[in-house]
């Protein structure tokens, strides 16, 4: 295994955990749960990197962001250690430190340089879904839609856009609706639009409750991966 | 009981983090029925709450007794307090969403005059009659202490008991009467009655035949309720594992008292007299808590805490102690509240090694007789030379801040800051780096307020019309130099000159404020003269005889029954010399004898 060193000649160790946010943190929002990651780290007495510049700060990158309000089972971050731990010392220090509600589940070595905010391309979210209509009906007049149109408002601008481009699967199962949807930097689909443009396009009644990602994944070959199967860590 | 708060709520209101608690050293215990429940309330929002470092003491020295445990309470904002209502939710405390009327008793930090209208309106939220005439033996016992607590009156038909002085001193005294309380079943009479027999302890409905109807004295009292104190803070607690917010607030680092009390005698400053005497911590022992509170909360930047933080014995060896913690973790550290005048190039290097922040000074006057007369002993000399070193060493910005309206001031005075920071300005022409950068230099002025137990607490404050004329001389002479210029709202001040040296006659005025819809008084936005100058009417209240009125040498002030140690002669002397413009010696130099020696501790016992 080739060894990455840092500026200041310490080897460097790229780790990337997987962890859940459960119900008792689903207010916090991204940023701050950033910084309690951060904290966590720093209680922890693992050795962190910094960035180099006038105001150091930790390196570490989330995969995409989760909406306020949402728990999730498949969360990810990658961190930058300045000693090579071992995946099982990072799980247990990090568990230990980290605040009720974020629980570390999985952890693997990421030797590829692609981090994972810009690997992720797909997430499965799923969440109750309330309809005047059956809920298969909804899924079956999603997937049969050439197209789904909704205004979203961002930062004062509103702007109509198409969200059927960005759903790849929806299944119903004891009124609870399950979606594969495209996610990431490039194409990024929040549920909550996709409940907003069923709305408007097939059911004006529906409302949705309880979103939770179960998934997040990246794609090698054409393929959905795990981002901490081994092909994902270590093949581009 | 638990409240269940529904998602709806919290995902249309502002910073729903501010309602659901679960930070990292939050304390969750088991209410069993013997536990006696303390609710520590801030009445203000979760950012300033979690910005105090006493909330924090206190909550550990509860959480640390078996016997009891303590809970937060803050203001809910706006938007959550009228979805509170709209859902009939009520006041819940951030550790077990446990109602508040649930509590045994509610503790209110009186922080700032202008958030009484949320005490009141917290306790409404809570289902608790407001007055506490209306309260009956199953609403929690209300108390309150704080620097604001110095004069308690105006609080005194809402609150049962105030403890005055330093909170740590007598908490646990007051649990363990209230633990007894409960196991013997006694009334809450009885209970206070108990109390009112600890130092410190101020029960106002002793006094309730000495006040008419409207809540005027009309009987002397022979009750005098004297400050109890922390004799020796290195044995002090402090909070081994201070709460980890999630959001940000408003002072989001490690907070690190340094020393109590401020040796310098500043006239107009309140803190100054009623914390006295100046009580310091060894750097030994701060050096041990610094590291304990960074292990404990993973924070990235510490902050030293105290009135002037230039006038700790050992400053210099602190932040050296400091700093090589701090630059082996990454971790910044800010000096706040430095003086201008003893201010040194060698902290100054040490604190910009980590990080290089804005520079403040506070002459709080623009003249050096105006000075002299408040007694802030630093030269324009020493703030020059100061800001010469700031400038060479690569420092951008510097904020000044001054005080309109103190006594004697005239125009030539209020001229004189115009003239200091014109002074400042071209300093950085020849000794700064305009070329790179350009000086970002601020002036803030605020309203003096008279407050009780200063020098300044017989005198009147300056009229509406006085203020705004200031104001308006000043902000034209900064124009002219185009020094940016901040000013507080004269209105705030006016109200804050009321009630601060209001009496029970001013409660009234705050209650029917409240009624009118006041609250958030401290938030410009939400600050509505108006509703109080209707009450202030309805009440049948003269505003002038609180506010702009010279009291006699000879009155009996509302709050003279409290003993903070410091002669009132010796406040009486201070005055006499402020009108003379004689400056008074520090504790350090000198001491003048002011009283709180009788403490039998601090900086009164180590010159000699």
């Amino acid at each position: 295994m080739e060894q990455l060193v840092s500026e200041r000649g310490f080897v460097l160790r790229i780790i990337r955990v997987k962890f859940i946010k459960d119900s008792t943190v689903r207010f916090i929002s991204h940023l701050d749960m950033m910084k309690a990651f951060q904290r966590a780290v720093r209680r922890s007495g693992l050795e962190a990197e910094y960035s180099h510049g006038f105001n150091p700060q930790m390196q570490m990158v989330f995969g995409a962001p989760l909406s306020l309000g949402f728990t999730s089972e498949a969360e990810y971050a990658d961190f930058t250690f300045t000693h090579e731990y071992e995946p099982d010392e990072i799980k247990s220090k990090l568990n230990s430190t980290l605040p009720d509600g974020l629980k570390v589940i999985d952890v693997g070595i990421r030797l590829i340089k692609t981090n994972i905010m810009a690997d992720i391309k797909y997430a499965v979210y799923d969440f109750r879904l309330f309809s005047k209509i059956p809920l298969e009906n909804v899924v079956e007049m999603i997937m049969t839609a050439e197209s789904l149109l909704v205004e979203k408002t961002r930062k004062g601008k509103t702007k109509t856009i198409d969200v059927r481009p960005l759903i790849v699967k929806t299944e119903a199962k004891a009124g609870r609706l399950k979606i594969l949807v495209k996610a990431g930097n490039q194409n990024n689909l929040n549920p909550r639009l996709l409940v907003e443009a069923v709305r408007v396009n097939i059911d004006e009644v529906v409302e949705g409750i309880g979103y939770n990602r179960k998934g997040q994944f990246v794609e090698r070959d054409g393929k959905m991966v795990s981002p901490l199967d081994i092909v994902a860590l270590e093949i581009k | 009981m638990s409240i269940n708060i529904p998602d709806e709520i919290l995902m249309n209101v502002e910073k729903p983090a501010r309602y659901t608690g679960g930070e990292v050293n939050s304390v969750i215990k088991k209410h069993n029925p013997e536990t006696v429940k303390f609710a520590f309330c801030f009445p203000d929002v979760y950012e300033v709450a979690m910005s105090h470092l006493g909330g924090q003491i206190l909550y550990s020295i509860i959480n640390n007794r078996e016997d009891a445990l303590c809970e937060r309470i803050f203001s809910p904002w706006i938007d959550m307090e009228k979805a509170m209502r709209e859902n009939e939710i009520p006041l819940f405390s951030l550790e077990t969403k446990t109602p508040v009327s649930d509590f045994d008793i509610l503790g209110f930090t009186l922080q700032y005059e202008m958030s009484y209208t949320n005490i009141i309106n917290m306790l409404d939220l809570a289902g608790v009659p407001i007055r506490r005439q209306d309260r009956g033996e199953e609403t929690p016992l209300i108390c309150a202490g704080g620097p604001c607590a110095f004069n308690p009156e105006p609080l005194a038909d809402v609150v049962d008991f105030f403890l005055i002085g330093e909170g740590e001193e007598k908490i646990n005294t007051i649990l363990d009467i209230v633990k007894t309380g409960k196991e013997g079943g006694l009334s809450k009479t009885e209970c206070l009655l108990r109390l009112s027999k600890t130092e410190g302890i101020y029960v106002p409905a002793l006094q309730d035949d000495c006040f008419d109807s409207t809540g005027l004295r009309i009987k002397d009292t022979d009750t005098i309720v004297k400050k109890v104190l922390i004799k020796n803070l290195d044995e002090a607690p402090y909070p081994k594992k201070p709460i980890v917010p999630y959001i940000n607030i408003v002072h989001d680092r490690t907070m690190m008292e340094i020393f109590r009390g401020c040796i310098r005698g500043c006239r107009f400053c309140q803190a100054g007299f009623i914390y006295r005497p100046v009580r310091e911590k060894s750097p030994d022992v701060l050096l041990n808590e610094a590291k304990t509170k960074l292990d404990a909360t993973g924070y990235d930047d510490i902050s030293l805490a105290s009135l002037s933080t230039s006038d700790y014995y050992a400053l210099g060896e602190l932040t050296d102690k400091l700093l090589e913690i701090t630059e082996s973790q990454n971790t910044s550290l800010s000096l706040p509240s430095l003086r201008a005048d003893n201010f040194s190039m060698e902290l100054m290097e040490k604190v910009q090694k980590v990080r290089k922040s804005g520079l403040t000074f506070a002459p709080e006057a623009g003249s050096q007789r105006l000075r002299d007369v408040i007694n802030k002993n630093v030269t324009e000399e020493d703030m020059l030379k100061t800001a010469a070193i700031a400038f060479k060493g690569g420092w951008t910005s510097l904020k000044l801040y001054f005080m309109l309206g103190l006594p004697t001031e005239t125009m030539e005075d209020v001229k004189g800051i115009a003239d200091l920071a014109w002074k400042i300005k071209q300093l950085y022409r020849e000794h700064g780096n305009p070329q790179r950068k350009a000086l970002t230099l601020t002036v803030s002025t605020a309203f003096f307020v008279p407050k009780p137990f200063t020098p300044f607490q017989w005198e009147p404050q300056i009229t509406v019309e006085q203020m705004l004329a200031r104001q308006r001389y000043l902000y034209d002479l900064l124009k002219k130099s185009k020094i940016k210029y901040n000013w507080h709202d004269y209105k705030l001040s006016r109200m804050e000159g009321i009630i601060s040296r209001g009496d029970r006659r001013i409660g009234r005025v705050i209650i029917k404020a409240w009624e009118k819809g006041a609250r958030f008084d401290g938030w410009a936005e939400y600050f509505d003269y108006n509703k109080w100058m209707e009450a202030i009417e309805e009440c049948g209240i003269d505003a002038d005889e609180f506010a702009s009125r010279t009291r006699p040498e000879s009155e009996i002030l509302p709050w003279d029954f409290i003993d903070i140690g410091v002669h009132k002669k010796y406040l009486l002397d201070e005055k006499h010399k402020a009108y003379n413009e004689i400056t008074s010696e520090n504790c350090r130099e000198d001491c003048l004898a002011c009283g709180a020696a009788c403490f039998g501790t601090g900086i009164c016992f180590e010159n000699n």
